[in-house]
């Protein structure tokens, strides 16, 4: 019974123990990613400024009045993207450069850790831009939707930057710190625009839009869109599902250049 | 425990956030499904989009318009749902109102067809006004402008006014006045015309003195009302500004006007109105008659008025006297004097409402900019009058305005381009003269069953395909016979209605059109059918009736729903009010941008037995 007792509280303090590493690498994390204005400021900016540009100030009344609301959808996704693409890409991709990475690998910390403080510091950002949307989007776009559809839309986006971290990992990986900034704008501002996050896909050109079912934004773009009912009308499922094959074929991709 | 109390705080204040975003008033579906109600437009709570609206001040390009009970409202303050009224990219400018005009019978409601809101009276039966002036503080439905009077003209024994057959006051001295202007007042008047020549005798007429004149203004101000005084020449013009007049409800054409006029007028702030149609007539200029032949007039004049607008009989041709009224409000506008528009309707030359657009036309001729004139026409007669929120279109003005299809700022004219006139928020139904060809309703009610394999109809037209292509979209539609619709009866057929939406136009339809008429100018009256009903089955989804009436480029649309079954579709006829039922030129059947997604853009469906049903 002892013995029990006191490999009990020994497991208990391991547990809490490995929590607490996962809490201050997260929070460390995302101070460190906060004190970066390079980081910062594009990354919340850049969405709520383009959403009040395309969405609020010039194509107010589109789509039958639609536009504040689908732009909303769109610019969240493109919103949520960017501390993703960015966090990982560019920064996982420095640091292993740098060493950091190697010598998080030989702490007693587990790797896992600094992962997941990436994710999290993603999603915090994520959370911070998407609110900020929604608050100006509903004061000012007078965009109007139900309960369940604003926090369903925060969360489908929160969990949307998964797919985009493991995309930005792989990059990371790949690629060295000082062409990984470039690399990753050349992919996130194109792949954003042809995913129809900045104007409607239903205003492309049908070959354009082939295009856009090879990019995971749009699908992620159309499970949003679905929840406000302005998607292209495509199961959900389909979506969801290339989403997830992309999803693990970056983490499979990440893993290849991790080795 | 810090660290959960921080994040139970952050959880409460990311739920509270969320539920203070805004939410529909309905829920998202119950949306989708309401069709047929959606459009209805019965009451005076509406947004008119896709326009460009001045507002009594400045022009606002790509605008929209708020209505609620009748007055303008603010865009943030309106209800989720309002009914949408597309404006097609038109003008919308305020209500005009008309500064002179003598008013009775059915004035009021022929000013209105024309786009007059408000009739400012400069002389009529006391009793008509009494009666008149009850509804124009109502926001109610009404097909007749607003109307204000000065009652009772004020002019001496034997003088201008009393040459009419009925009997009036008179006044002829001074000590007379208080009492006499206080008793016009009693009878309602609003403001105080007065008549006025600097001649005791002229034209077999007579007029009071100086004196009088000076002691009536007096008495007017003392009530706090406007006076207003009629004259006919510069030196009876030169003597009414020097008695205290507030405006002149003429101006003159015997000489060009004296700097030291101008000057006065300046100076007491004097408006004028210069009522040039009815001095166009006097001068044998038939102004008037061009209005009756412009087209897009025309079918909204009834013949009577149509008759009046023949110019004065008898009377010589002095074209000077209007190249110097003209040249004379001119010189007035540019020196900075307030121009008012008033036609001095029904004086021969002259009829309610149309003689508007003509001096509309005239006034920009004597150098007034389209936007002023429009100004004349609207901001600046409320102001001077003190017509409450009339005359602007800004935020809790009377929703009195006119919808044009063309910019009045590119050529004044286009004033006469009425698609839809409001008066308290409720659209004006156009009518037109009586001589319009009507079309005859069909016996039995059936406009068209498909049978004996044809596409035509009880009108001897022929059903067609109708697209967003006319108006440059990209949306395809074609017709054709097909098998039945319903496989109750084989041996019948069934119209075939395909097509595609395509993005291009925004406002996408594509599908099949009857016209009534060969260029849909003949109409029919279904005002007392009591629905009409057609057979409908093909790709599921919303469609629109729409329906064409007579004058009006904009069908008005009624939303019903197809389902892959057979079934009828029925529209009352009594639950759309806001169509002109007695003008129908013609339906079509068709997909709207509802169906934009390409996933839903092609589609296919089947009409049969359009049919109108009697009680």
């Amino acid at each position: 019974m002892k013995t029990t007792q006191s490999d009990q509280v020994i497991t208990n303090r391991s547990w809490q123990q490995t929590l607490n590493v996962y809490v201050l690498e997260a929070k460390t994390e995302f101070l460190k990613a906060f004190r970066m204005p390079a980081f910062t400021i594009p990354s919340l900016i850049f969405p709520v400024m383009f959403y009040v540009f395309f969405g609020l100030i010039f194509n107010r009344n589109g789509m039958g009045g639609q536009m504040p609301t689908y732009l909303l959808a769109t610019y969240g996704v493109f919103g949520i993207m960017g501390p993703a693409l960015f966090g990982f890409g560019v920064g996982v991709a420095i640091e292993k450069d740098q060493g950091w990475l190697a010598l998080k690998q030989c702490s007693p910390m587990p790797i896992s850790a600094y992962f997941f403080a990436r994710i999290f510091t993603a999603m915090q950002f994520a959370l911070i831009i998407v609110l900020s949307l929604f608050i100006i989007g509903g004061i000012f776009g007078d965009v109007k939707l139900t309960t369940f559809q604003w926090t369903a839309t925060l969360f489908l986006l929160l969990i949307g930057t998964l797919p985009f971290c493991a995309l930005g990992l792989w990059m990371g990986l790949a690629l060295k710190g000082q062409s990984a900034p470039a690399v990753v704008n050349l992919i996130y501002l194109p792949m954003a625009f042809l995913s129809g996050l900045w104007i409607p896909i239903q205003l492309f050109p049908q070959a354009l839009e082939y295009v856009a079912w090879t990019l995971p934004p749009f699908h992620l773009a159309q499970l949003v869109l679905k929840i406000q009912n302005n998607d292209l009308g495509h199961p959900w499922i389909i979506h969801a599902a290339v989403l997830g094959v992309m999803s693990l074929l970056f983490l499979f991709l990440a893993l290849r250049a991790f080795k | 425990m810090k660290t959960i109390i921080y994040i139970l705080i952050f959880i409460a204040a990311l739920t509270g956030l969320i539920f203070m975003l805004p939410t529909p008033e309905e829920t998202t579906s119950s949306i989708k499904e309401t069709n047929i109600e959606q459009v209805t437009l019965n009451d005076n709570n509406f947004k008119l989009t896709n326009i460009t609206v001045f507002d009594g001040k400045t022009w606002h390009e790509n605008h929209e318009l708020i209505v609620l009970n009748g007055q303008i409202s603010h865009g943030d303050k309106s209800p989720n749902q309002l009914p949408e009224v597309d404006g097609n990219n038109g003008f919308v400018i305020p209500g005009l109102i008309d500064a002179h005009t003598h008013t009775w019978g059915n004035a009021l409601n022929e000013a209105l067809l024309f786009g007059v809101t408000t009739e400012l009276d400069m002389f009529s039966d006391v009793s008509f006004g009494q009666q008149a002036r009850l509804s124009r503080d109502l926001n109610e439905k009404t097909a007749q402008a607003d109307f204000y009077s000065a009652g009772t003209l004020i002019t001496s024994t034997g003088g201008h006014g009393t040459e009419y057959g009925f009997k009036i006051p008179t006044i002829d001295k001074a000590e007379d006045a208080d009492q006499f202007v206080l008793d016009r007042i009693k009878e309602g008047s609003d403001y105080i015309k007065i008549v006025y020549h600097h001649k005791p005798d002229y034209h077999g007429l007579t007029a009071f003195s100086k004196e009088v004149l000076t002691a009536v203004i007096k008495a007017a101000h003392k009530y706090k009302k406007l006076a207003v005084v009629h004259i006919s020449d510069h030196q009876s013009a030169v003597e009414a500004v020097a008695a205290g007049a507030d405006g002149l409800v003429h101006t003159f054409g015997d000489q060009i006007i004296s700097d030291a006029l101008l000057n006065a007028m300046k100076e007491k702030q004097v408006f004028i109105i210069p009522t040039l149609s009815v001095i166009a007539s006097m001068a044998q200029k038939p102004i008037g008659l061009d209005l009756a032949e412009d087209e897009n007039l025309s079918q909204r004049l009834s013949g009577a008025s149509k008759n009046g607008l023949k110019p004065f009989a008898n009377f010589a041709a002095r074209p000077e006297a209007l190249t110097h009224a003209i040249e004379n409000t001119r010189r007035m506008h540019s020196f900075g004097i307030s121009i008012l528009a008033g036609t001095d309707a029904p004086n021969p030359g002259t009829a309610h409402g149309i003689s508007m657009h003509g001096e509309l036309e005239l006034l920009n001729q004597a150098g007034l900019t389209p936007t002023q004139t429009i100004q004349s026409a609207s901001l600046l007669p409320a102001q001077k009058f003190s017509l409450g929120n009339r005359g602007s279109l800004t935020v809790g003005a009377k929703a009195d305005f006119l919808l044009l299809s063309a910019d009045p700022r590119k050529d004044i004219k286009n004033t006469r381009k009425l698609i839809g006139i409001w008066k308290n928020g409720y659209q004006i139904e156009a009518t037109i003269s009586s001589d319009k060809a009507m079309l005859k309703l069909p016996e039995s009610g059936l406009i068209s069953d498909f049978s004996e394999k044809s596409m035509r109809s009880f009108f001897e037209t022929e059903f067609q395909p109708t697209s967003d292509q006319m108006m440059q979209g990209n949306s395809t539609a074609v017709v054709s016979l097909t098998d039945s619709l319903c496989s109750a009866n084989q041996s019948d057929n069934a119209l075939h209605v395909t097509g595609e939406i395509k993005a291009g136009f925004p406002y996408a339809w594509s599908g099949g059109f009857l016209p009534f008429s060969a260029n849909m100018d003949q109409a029919l009256d279904l005002s007392g059918v009591k629905s009409i009903d057609f057979d409908v089955a093909g790709s599921p989804g919303t469609y629109q009736l729409m329906v064409f009436s007579l004058n009006n480029m904009q069908p008005v649309q009624l939303p019903f729903t197809i389902t892959n079954d057979c079934q009828t579709v029925s529209f009352l006829t009594t639950e759309h009010p806001n169509i002109a039922w007695n003008l129908v030129t013609g339906l079509a059947w068709v997909a709207d941008r509802s169906r934009l997604k390409p996933s839903l853009a092609s589609f296919a469906f089947k009409l049969d037995n359009v049919v109108l049903q009697y009680e």
